[in-house]
């Protein structure tokens, strides 16, 4: 009788594992990732299990041929000149300790990247980075290129270049992985938070890196998302908090809230609007701080006779709150006061961050921006022809305009993420720097509670001028 | 196609079921008409233009969601292009520059003083400065160039078509139960199994039963197997309409909705069209140049458009991939082994072996190889040395010529 012997293959984002020879029943320990497939007569197991399924083969010295690799060893030359900083170094030991497979926490503007950089060298196999948006698939393209001197693939933005080192957008990864999720022994997942998303955690799944990095300013916690995060990517193997850079990597920084008044007309049409709205809560005993409040809302909206008002009511309230007349008026008066700064003016919604440029003639950064425009209006903020930029959300995450040294938080949900992410725009160091985030709060309005909200973080931990 | 807070349904214990639209309903036809209406008369006007005009319409429908759904299906079929003639990133890219520099020069008292200025340099015709004019070429400003007409009905029956997909997007797993009696069609169905990647796997009903007709296929994707891995449910979704062509079927899917596993049921009573005229006009590109080069390269054989379903061993069905006929009359069928349907091929072989005269050929993938024990089953068979053959990826003209003259 010949000995078992094991094969391993990769199929459509999974693995199929088959034997020959003497059949032996399946390990309990290799059973748990695997179910058996009747319509293939083997087991199967999702592709992040492989460096799982390959460990035990190999520890327990079972015969195996694996088929199911397509990734490479590379020779890398690293032309980066820049030496690690003593916390990237300790999270990269961190993440070589965690069997390469982890989470990273690093403020922004602190060298995530770099860090990155470090692991690919490290690791020195086929690596795909996965990022949100085209613009940082741009920004990590050219980063690798120049660290590595050698052709970086694009998935995403209609670039289809498959390369030994290659930067996709989440959505392509997603589409992808089922026929690429073979090619890869390290997977880098920019901004994971993002990760977690029903479908976003596919191209995780589809997956058999065994190498994985998952990089992230602002992780959920627990309770939230990281329980999925763990065996996708790892756990938290290093984590630094803004405060404890703050001044030496990080700029130092102030954070100011400025409670704007609304106008008489304005006022009056706010109450009537939140009353109406409120009235239809209390009246369905509904709670939208509740995990489905806001779908729970919709529902009675469409089912009752008087909730398209609610519905309307609702939007009209929160849209004074967000753009009063005052609000726009400040924002002259700091672009005023931070002439020769950098400024980036955050918003809610695309549409006002439209009424704000058209109202001044400033450049407006929307995902609606076509992809040339967008780097130019950046290369422009970055080099002061454009020393003003307002954005809804897109700057939000991740791109790099480290020369920001003010932010006008005009409006924003709850969001703790949201507004950590904000102030890390603005933190980037350079010489003599003290960067400044401005709130502006609708006084009397409900805003008063989404900005206490979206504050609590050790980030803002410090003194500032809201009123008592 | 639909999504998923697009869909309209009901929930009754662990069943699911979209609910569809009465195609033939006077006032939802009225409403489908009024919104074809605004898109046919809609050419040159701009999303927001639009938008104004469909907006009392749509708040009319009830349930919102359904307005909703029609618009999605209407401006899928539409195209929308930028109307400006004025090349807009660089004019403002001009004008944003000058901004800046009026900006950077001097403390300005007001907003409008500051607008005066910039009116002063960058001239008062400039039509970005117009009310709204320097983002004038945002999406909302784009204009409809063309509509994909339809009449209301087929809006209407889209639209369930499209319920029924968006249900389908997180499927694990379809069962199909249909009648053989419509052969071309349900050859067109497996045509598309196959070109999707979907796995199938069919039964017939037993012979001499009064189910003798029926056959039973389940549809899923390889990671099926797996909780979290609905990625073929695209694929699914796609597939669907093609059942919608068959006289008589039954379809029951397991759907994931808000958390939880749904049974959705659906029938030919449930009076689903097929929106794709031509759906089955499709041809992967594999085969469309196998068939050329065949033609160009193997005079003695053709290829038959059309392939016989095979009864198999016990109640199994065989779909062969290629039909194939000389010039005496002689036909002969083709099944190609891939690797992701490789486990049925023993049997296949031992059933062949038993029954010699059956009209089929067989093509095997080397991968297969790798199984040394299907490898030596395979070398070891005296069927197969005369009537099968290896490829790779998919089968050379030249290999399944040769095959064929053995076969004869």
């Amino acid at each position: 009788m010949t000995t078992a012997m094991f094969t391993l293959e990769f199929q459509d984002g999974t693995l199929l594992l088959s034997q020959s020879g003497a059949q032996i029943e399946l390990p309990a320990e290799l059973a748990q990732y695997c179910r058996h497939d009747p319509r293939v007569g083997c087991w199967r197991a999702e592709a992040f299990h492989y460096a799982e399924i390959l460990t035990y083969l190999y520890q327990n010295k079972l015969p195996y041929q694996d088929l199911a690799r397509a990734y490479q060893k590379l020779t890398l030359q690293f032309s980066e000149q820049r030496t690690a900083r003593p916390y990237q170094q300790a999270a990269l030991q961190a993440w070589m300790k965690a069997r390469r497979r982890g989470i990273v926490v690093l403020p922004t503007g602190t060298g995530k990247s770099f860090l990155a950089l470090l692991a690919i060298l490290r690791s020195a196999r086929s690596t795909l980075v996965v990022v949100p948006t085209l613009d940082l698939m741009a920004q990590w393209a050219s980063q690798l290129e120049h660290a590595f001197q050698c052709p970086i693939g694009l998935l995403g933005g209609g670039s289809h270049d498959l390369q030994e080192i290659c930067v996709s957008t989440y959505d392509s990864a997603v589409l992808q992985m089922n026929h690429i999720g073979n090619r890869f022994g390290l997977m880098i997942v920019d901004e994971c938070h993002h990760l977690p998303g029903e479908t976003y955690q596919q191209l995780a799944r589809l997956c058999l890196a065994p190498y994985r990095l998952g990089l992230t300013a602002t992780p959920d916690s627990p309770q939230q998302g990281n329980n999925i995060l763990e065996p996708l990517l790892g756990n938290i193997c290093y984590r630094i908090e803004i405060d404890e850079l703050e001044g030496k990597v990080l700029a130092p920084y102030q954070t100011v809230t400025l409670p704007v008044e609304l106008e008489e007309d304005e006022l009056q049409e706010y109450q009537k609007n939140r009353e109406t709205y409120l009235n239809f809560l209390h009246r369905n005993q509904l709670r939208l701080d509740s995990q489905q409040g806001w779908s729970l809302f919709l529902r009675a909206c469409a089912q009752q006779p008087d909730g398209r008002a609610a519905f309307e009511a609702c939007l009209k309230q929160r849209r004074i709150a967000r753009n009063g007349r005052g609000k726009i008026q400040k924002i002259w008066e700091l672009i005023q006061q931070h002439r020769g700064d950098r400024i980036l003016i955050f918003t809610a919604e695309n549409a006002t961050a439209y009424q704000i440029g058209e109202q001044f003639v400033l450049p407006v950064l929307t995902h609606h921006s076509k992809i040339a425009e967008r780097r130019q209006m950046l290369d422009a903020f970055r080099d002061g022809t454009y020393p003003i930029l307002v954005t809804s959300k897109v700057l939000n995450e991740g791109v790099d305009v480290p020369e920001a040294n003010v932010g006008i938080v005009v409006s924003g949900s709850g969001s703790i993420r949201e507004h950590v992410q904000r102030l890390g725009r603005i933190l980037r160091p350079s010489p003599g720097k003290k960067a400044i985030l401005y709130e502006l709060v609708s006084s009397g309005t409900s805003e008063r509670y989404v900005s206490e909200r979206r504050r609590q973080h050790r980030a803002y931990e410090k003194p500032d001028s809201m009123p008592t | 196609m639909l999504t998923k807070n697009l869909i309209q349904c009901r929930l009754k214990g662990d069943k699911i079921q979209p609910i569809l639209l009465d195609t033939n309903h006077p006032e939802r036809l009225a409403e489908a008409e009024e919104l074809l209406a605004i898109f046919r008369q809609g050419q040159g006007m701009r999303k927001s233009e639009l938008s104004s005009l469909l907006t009392p319409l749509l708040n009319n429908i009830r349930p919102l969601a359904l307005g909703k759904g029609l618009y999605k299906l209407l401006e899928d079929r539409s195209i929308f292009s930028n109307p400006a003639e004025l090349d807009y990133p660089e004019e403002r890219r001009k004008l944003l520059t000058l901004s800046a520099k009026l900006l950077q020069n001097r403390q300005w008292d007001s907003p409008d003083e500051f607008r005066q200025a910039l009116l002063q340099n960058a001239g008062e015709e400039n039509p970005l400065l117009a009310q709204d004019g320097l983002y004038a070429d945002l999406p909302e400003n784009d204009s409809l160039v063309s509509f994909k007409d339809l009449n209301a009905r087929q809006l209407l029956e889209r639209y369930n078509i499209g319920q029924v997909q968006a249900l389908l997007l997180s499927a694990e797993c379809l069962e199909l139960r249909v009648n053989s009696s419509e052969p071309a069609k349900l050859r067109r169905l497996c045509k598309y199994l196959r070109f999707f990647r979907l796995l199938c796997q069919i039964e017939a009903g037993k012979k001499g039963s009064d189910q003798e007709k029926l056959l039973r296929l389940q549809i899923d994707g390889p990671a099926s197997l797996f909780e979290h891995a609905r990625s073929y449910g695209l694929q699914l979704a796609t597939f669907f309409p093609a059942v919608c062509t068959l006289e008589t079927w039954q379809l029951r899917a397991e759907v994931q909705w808000k958390e939880k596993k749904r049974i959705l049921t659906l029938e030919q009573s449930s009076e689903l069209v097929c929106p794709y005229h031509i759906f089955g006009a499709y041809v992967p590109e594999e085969i469309k140049l196998f068939q050329s080069h065949f033609k160009e390269t193997v005079p003695d054989w053709q290829i038959v458009n059309e392939s016989p379903f095979i009864r198999g061993e016990g109640s199994e069905i065989i779909f062969p991939d290629l039909s194939f006929k000389n010039a005496a009359g002689e036909l002969r069928h083709l099944e190609l082994f891939h690797r992701w349907h490789a486990k049925r091929l023993p049997a296949r072989l031992t059933w062949l072996e038993k029954h010699p005269k059956i009209p089929l050929i067989l093509g095997v993938d080397r991968v297969l190889l790798r199984n040394p024990e299907l490898e030596e089953r395979l070398q070891n068979s005296i069927w197969f040395a005369k009537s099968g053959f290896f490829f790779r990826d998919y089968p050379s003209c030249e290999k399944t010529r040769q095959c064929l003259n053995q076969n004869k």
